[in-house]
């Protein structure tokens, strides 16, 4: 039975890790709290829907089309929101009350047009493997490769490559890069979009097991707070090992406790995080003096 | 106008503080920082800016290396012949028409490596497209290793052979100590093709041995790669011992221009930045 939750805490938590991996990579680099990004989360499935269901075209291209019009969001917001107001030097305060502003409109269009109940991509059971007692499902299995072929492509291109040295830049000295021939507003763009893409990638496979509704997104951003605070804010690397130990933990809360103790358990660590290690996991201490 | 680099014409700046009185009113005051600007920088040449904290030297670099906008004037910057108006030529493309500039503090990334650190600083801009670098692998990887074979160079030419930073280049460049880094800062500026470096304050919270090492490459700079050095400093036989011209800053307007011992020994820059001298200037001063 523990091995059991113990998976199912780290195909979760590899979800986890993707999307908080999404905001790290805006947060780490702009210093944006980007609370709209609960919206791509939320947003990609209906456009799922949209395609695959009411349009009738093939599921992966439908998932494409979706990837691809969640990105755009994501650019609209940088374009339309924070770069006007980056430009016109507003705190960040001001940055991420735009962003909530932008989220709860966003909200409010999806439950218009689509409704506030939950809604269904794949009604259909899935089926699954049996280990011994283990039972694993193939969506699972999608979920944890897929999420972990991305996490790990990115990590790869992060360390070795000339993009990954000008993403790590961006996060130690914005002005720097712009003398260092950064164009950084470009960049942004681009971290923009590959963070859309990974929110994108958690909602499609969440919501191909559970459904969606426009509320989702939210529940899931403070999962990815919670596990980029509990890994160590300004490291890469710490969403993903945050995202891990959060998932787990949250299975194992079931396991001892009951499903609705998840969110309770998941705020406790990050009080505990925050009053006895607040660097996380990773992070490193900050010079006080 | 052959031998001039960077053309500063009659620039001006003024930055507007609003100002709250007991009774409750808002006033708006404007500050001068820089006053009818004009300064003709002379390639190939190190000219020393100096003036007192606040007098605009800093706010003129953050104008030429286009982090700020000038209110009145126009910059135009000729390397080989060609004319640029800095005033149209967005910051980041500064460095890729040969403009480099290192800070007084952040002059490094510290979290990333020391060899990342000089990798970052190739003006060549092959690999930093997201999307394009997953493609092409072999040109890629083909590029990435003559980048660093060059910033190794740039080690062993500056250092000697058995030298820290190709020791910890795999380091991460804030476990180097202030002087190394700031070297670090200097070092880096020989891998991009600039023709043109802003140096501010190089030799701050520097020790002496240090400062004799950023004199030596800052020589370098100008000798072997042909740059011309435009440098804020406050330590003046640093200044006397390398540079070529002096101006002198005053509240926002260039005061004297000329010779570094023209403006040193000059009157008005004793009685307004330098003070008096106690001991009489040694002929020679400024070859030590």
């Amino acid at each position: 039975m523990f091995i059991q939750f113990l998976i199912n805490g780290l195909i979760t938590g590899s979800i986890y890790a993707l999307v908080s991996l999404g905001f790290a990579l805006v947060y780490n680099t702009t210093r944006i709290f980007h609370i709209a990004y609960a919206i791509l989360y939320m947003i990609a499935p209906y456009f799922l829907m949209t395609f695959l269901i009411k349009l009738q075209i093939s599921p992966i291209l439908s998932i494409l089309i979706a990837i691809s019009l969640t990105i755009i969001v994501s650019l609209a917001t940088e374009l339309f929101v924070y770069a006007p107001l980056v430009k016109k030097k507003s705190s960040p305060n001001v940055l991420m009350i735009s962003s909530i502003g932008v989220m709860i409109i966003a909200i409010n269009l999806v439950a218009l047009c689509y409704g506030n109940e939950t809604k269904i991509i794949n009604p259909s059971l899935s089926d699954s493997y049996k280990i011994g007692n283990i039972i694993i499902t193939y969506n699972q299995i999608i979920q944890f490769i897929t999420s972990s072929v991305f996490i790990g492509l990115f990590m790869v291109f992060l360390k070795f490559s000339k993009f990954g040295i000008m993403t790590r830049a961006m996060r130690d000295d914005t002005e720097l890069c712009k003398v260092f021939s950064m164009n950084v507003p470009g960049f942004r763009l681009v971290l923009f979009a590959i963070s859309g893409l990974f929110a994108a990638i958690g909602g499609i496979l969440t919501a191909w097991d559970f459904g969606m509704d426009p509320y989702v997104g939210m529940p899931m951003l403070l999962n990815a707070i919670v596990a980029l605070i509990i890994g160590g804010i300004g490291k890469f690397q710490a969403p993903v090992i945050g995202g891990l130990v959060l998932g787990v933990l949250q299975a194992l809360s079931v396991l001892v406790f009951s499903a609705n103790w998840k969110d309770a358990i998941a705020f406790s660590v990050l009080v505990l995080f925050l009053l006895f290690r607040p660097q996380g996991f990773i992070g490193e201490k900050r010079r006080l003096v | 106008m052959n031998n001039t680099i960077l053309h500063i014409n009659s620039v001006s700046k003024s930055f507007s503080h609003s100002i709250k009185k007991l009774n409750g009113d808002v006033s708006k005051e404007e500050y001068c920082v820089l006053d009818k600007i004009d300064l003709q920088v002379q390639k190939g040449k190190i000219t020393a800016i100096i003036g007192s904290n606040g007098a605009g030297k800093t706010t003129l670099f953050n104008i030429v290396s286009g982090l700020l906008n000038t209110d009145k004037g126009e910059l135009f910057y000729t390397p080989n012949g060609k004319k640029y108006n800095l005033r149209k030529i967005s910051p980041y493309k500064l460095a890729r028409i040969g403009i480099g500039r290192m800070f007084q503090d952040n002059h490094i990334f510290p979290k990333l490596t020391v060899m990342e650190n000089m990798l970052i600083a190739d003006t060549d801009p092959y690999g930093e497209n997201a999307f394009t670098s997953f493609f092409y692998h072999r040109k890629k990887r083909k590029i990435e290793k003559e980048r660093k074979l060059r910033a190794e160079q740039i080690f062993e030419m500056l250092f000697g052979k058995a030298n820290p930073f190709c020791e910890k280049q795999e380091d991460y460049a804030e476990t180097l100590s202030y002087g190394q880094q700031r070297l670090l800062g200097l070092a880096r500026l020989f891998m991009g093709n600039y023709k043109l470096v802003l140096l501010d304050e190089p030799t701050a919270g520097v020790n002496p041995v240090l400062v004799k090492k950023i004199a030596e490459i800052i020589r370098k700079m100008v000798d072997k790669r042909q740059m011309t050095i435009l440098l804020i400093e406050h330590n003046m036989p640093f200044v006397e011992s390398l540079a070529d011209l002096c101006v002198f800053i005053n509240t926002g307007k260039i005061e004297t221009a000329g010779s570094v011992v023209e403006v040193l020994d000059n009157p008005h820059v004793r009685e307004n930045y330098l003070g008096k001298r106690t001991t009489k200037r040694n002929s020679t001063d400024a070859q030590a």
